[in-house]
């Protein structure tokens, strides 16, 4: 697994500097790997009968993409049996993406939804603090309680009322 | 302990009010996959090598490989309520125990939390678990005796503060009870014992703390027990953190010793957990570093110098030299000590304690091969009366083996070859001991001293353990105040020659034995 991250990061820099060129496959890539999820699609990539061509070919038909870059990416991935990796491959290619125009992506863990006003104020405080633009996913999870959970990247800056009550809890219990 | 209600209301209240409830900033990373206690995580781009992770359930873990875009960790204790996904967190601390006095009279797991039901430990804080060894300059060598009680061991293959003595030997050699019988003798001599117990079964360990509290030992020793049931992270741990225990003594200007029992099951973990890992397999499927997993852990055993000892303590504790003793114990299978963890021990060490099953079974106990055992600095540390009465032992015995051997084909023998054969029966008698007595050094001076002098000769080969029982308790009660002098003062002085001489002579002519 871990062996499998460090491969797709090898092609998710390729492409990204291929889209540094003036190639942008971001989108189209994103399309095609939610359909090699798709069981079926995984038995068609499986098929040793069918040719690399031909099972790129379907694939891309399927994610209603046509794209050159793509379909040699997916005959190069088929004929090395890797074609599992392209989510990875995706996910990867987003961040480096994002990396490359100072953007963060932000997951922000509350208890209730909450109104895109605070959405956007909020957007703007983590924004301000870390000198970058933010993209912000929010998450509604009850069991919080209450406060939030800010997750950047590895970094997790826990003000959730859960949080807070564990911490109490380990520090009555030492 | 009697508390009452208003006095625990108060510690809760000092704990809330000194409690703040700050945003916690936390490196994070998600578990990748997890099973047979070793996990590997995406993300935890700040790990250190040796760092303490938290898992979810409060179930902890080390980070044993930093790898590219994840991170290998073992996990300490039950994995199972673990799934993919889950959020880990780093610590920002190196892995780390409690430490201090407080600790003795304690049964402890690897991470030294009590296992014992008395309640929390008294700790003087947490160290490392993994620390380098101290330097070259930082040393003394090693010159004052660590009595083991035990008259084979301390007359032929003597210990010293700060040595590193192996003990090894085949299953059901008593390698177990020399160890123990070490920790026993060091009641009242201020050194403190460390036992760890690496894969026994919890039934031994277990008796091992009933014996030792029987004899008043539990008081001066530390168990800590990483059991067989135990996870492999653990039973790997498990010396590191009882070194680390003993090392806060040695730190701070005392005597320490510390027992790892036994090494070849440290080895099997590190092997497990390596190979789930994929580090690649070497010779007999260890990983490249098992020599490094003894060789790190056996160099912290020294005998520190006194300005070690005042620059650690900043000038509290002067003039005082400090050391930890380790005694590694190795279990050989039939005899074979070239295997690889047997040879990688026995090179590291200052000399090992050799244990045979044929001469267990033959009725010589403790079973020592006194041909194979060897102190290599222990004797700069021998007692001067000992290293007097016990220096031609291990030659006597040796010309003994020699002698039997060749006597069984030949019928008639010369006088001096009969007596040399008579005389190494007795010395083979002397050396057997029970368990748990150990025997102080004027009561080892003296029956070596009665068997160098010949006193023995005329006493019946199967009487001789009679004799010395008898023999030695007419020393202690009629001779009490020599016998202290010469634990005070272990040297053979023309006189204690003279009173030593006089005893044997006067208790030989009751004929009490």
């Amino acid at each position: 697994m871990s062996n499998e991250r460090s491969i797709a990061s090898r092609y998710a820099t390729a492409l990204f500097e291929l889209s540094q060129e003036g190639v942008d496959v971001a989108a189209d890539l994103n399309k095609v790997a939610q359909v090699t999820l798709n069981e079926d699609a995984k038995a068609v990539l499986a098929n040793a009968q069918i040719s690399a061509e031909d099972r790129a070919t379907i694939i891309l038909k399927a994610a209603k993409v046509s794209s050159d870059e793509l379909k040699r990416l997916l005959v190069l991935l088929c004929s090395r049996n890797k074609t599992s990796i392209v989510p990875l491959i995706d996910e990867k290619l987003e961040q480096l993406i994002r990396e490359s125009n100072a953007q963060l992506m932000v997951e922000v863990t509350v208890a209730k939804d909450m109104s895109a006003a605070l959405a956007d104020k909020l957007k703007k405080a983590v924004g301000d603090g870390l000198g970058k633009k933010v993209d912000l996913s929010v998450v509604v999870d009850a069991s919080i309680l209450g406060g939030l959970i800010l997750n950047v990247g590895d970094r997790q800056i826990d003000h959730s009322v859960r949080g807070r009550v564990e911490s109490l809890k380990r520090t009555l219990s030492v | 302990m009697k508390l009452d209600t208003a006095e625990i209301s108060s510690i809760i209240k000092e704990q809330i009010k000194g409690f703040q409830a700050s945003a916690a900033d936390a490196n994070v990373g998600r578990l990748i996959s997890v099973g047979d206690g070793v996990a590997l995580i995406h993300g935890l781009a700040g790990a250190m090598a040796g760092e303490m992770l938290e898992f979810p359930g409060d179930t902890l873990g080390m980070v044993l490989n930093l790898e590219e875009d994840s991170v290998g960790a073992v996990i300490f204790g039950e994995y199972t309520h673990l799934s993919e996904g889950d959020i880990v967190k780093c610590t920002g601390r190196i892995f780390e125990v409690p430490v201090g006095p407080g600790l003795k009279g304690r049964v402890l797991n690897a991470l030294g939390q009590p296992i014992d039901g008395k309640g929390p430990v008294e700790n003087d804080g947490f160290d490392a678990v993994e620390k380098i060894a101290p330097g070259v300059i930082e040393r003394k060598s090693v010159d004052q005796p660590l009595q083991t009680g035990i008259k084979a061991i301390d007359s032929m293959v003597p210990v010293g503060r700060g040595q590193r003595e192996l003990i090894i030997g085949d299953r059901q050699t008593g390698k177990t009870a020399i160890a123990i019988d070490t920790i026993i003798n060091q009641k009242g001599t201020g050194v403190t014992c460390v036992y760890v117990a690496i894969g026994q079964k919890a039934s031994t360990v277990a008796n091992i703390v009933r014996t030792l509290k029987e004899h008043d030992a539990l008081d001066h020793t530390i168990i800590v027990a990483a059991n067989a049931s135990e996870a492999a992270a653990l039973q790997f741990i498990a010396p590191y953190s009882g070194c680390t225990m003993g090392e806060y003594f040695r730190d701070r200007g005392e005597d320490a010793l510390i027992v790892y029992d036994d090494l070849t099951k440290q080895a099997w973990a590190y092997r497990q957990i390596s190979l789930i890992l994929r580090r690649p397999p070497g010779r007999e499927a260890y990983p490249g570093d098992v020599f490094y997993i003894h060789s790190r852990l056996l160099e912290r055993a020294s005998r520190v110098d006194e300005t070690y000892v005042e620059k650690f303590t900043n000038g509290a504790v002067k003039g005082k030299t400090g050391s930890l003793t380790s005694l590694p114990v190795i279990e050989t299978q039939e005899g074979d000590v070239s295997a690889f963890v047997p040879t990688n021990v026995i090179s590291i060490t200052d000399g090992q304690i050799f244990l045979e099953t044929s001469l267990f079974n033959s009725g010589q106990r403790p079973a020592i091969n006194a041909g194979l055992s060897v102190s290599r600095v222990g004797g700069a540390a021998q007692t001067k009366a000992m290293k007097k009465v016990g220096g031609g032992l291990r030659l006597d015995l040796a010309q003994y083996r020699e002698l039997a051997a060749f006597a069984q084909f030949a019928s008639d023998l010369d006088e001096a070859t009969r007596r040399q054969i008579e005389r190494g029966k007795r010395g083979v008698e002397v050396l057997k001991q029970n368990e748990n007595t150990p025997q102080s050094v004027a009561e080892m001076t003296a029956i070596l001293f009665a068997l160098n002098n010949g006193d023995l000769d005329d006493v019946e080969v199967n009487k001789v353990t009679a004799f010395e029982k008898a023999y030695l308790a007419n020393l202690n009660s009629a001779h009490a105040a020599f016998i202290a002098d010469l634990n005070a003062t272990p040297t053979l002085t023309d006189e204690v020659v003279a009173t030593l001489k006089k005893a044997v002579a006067d208790f030989k002519a009751t004929g009490t034995y």
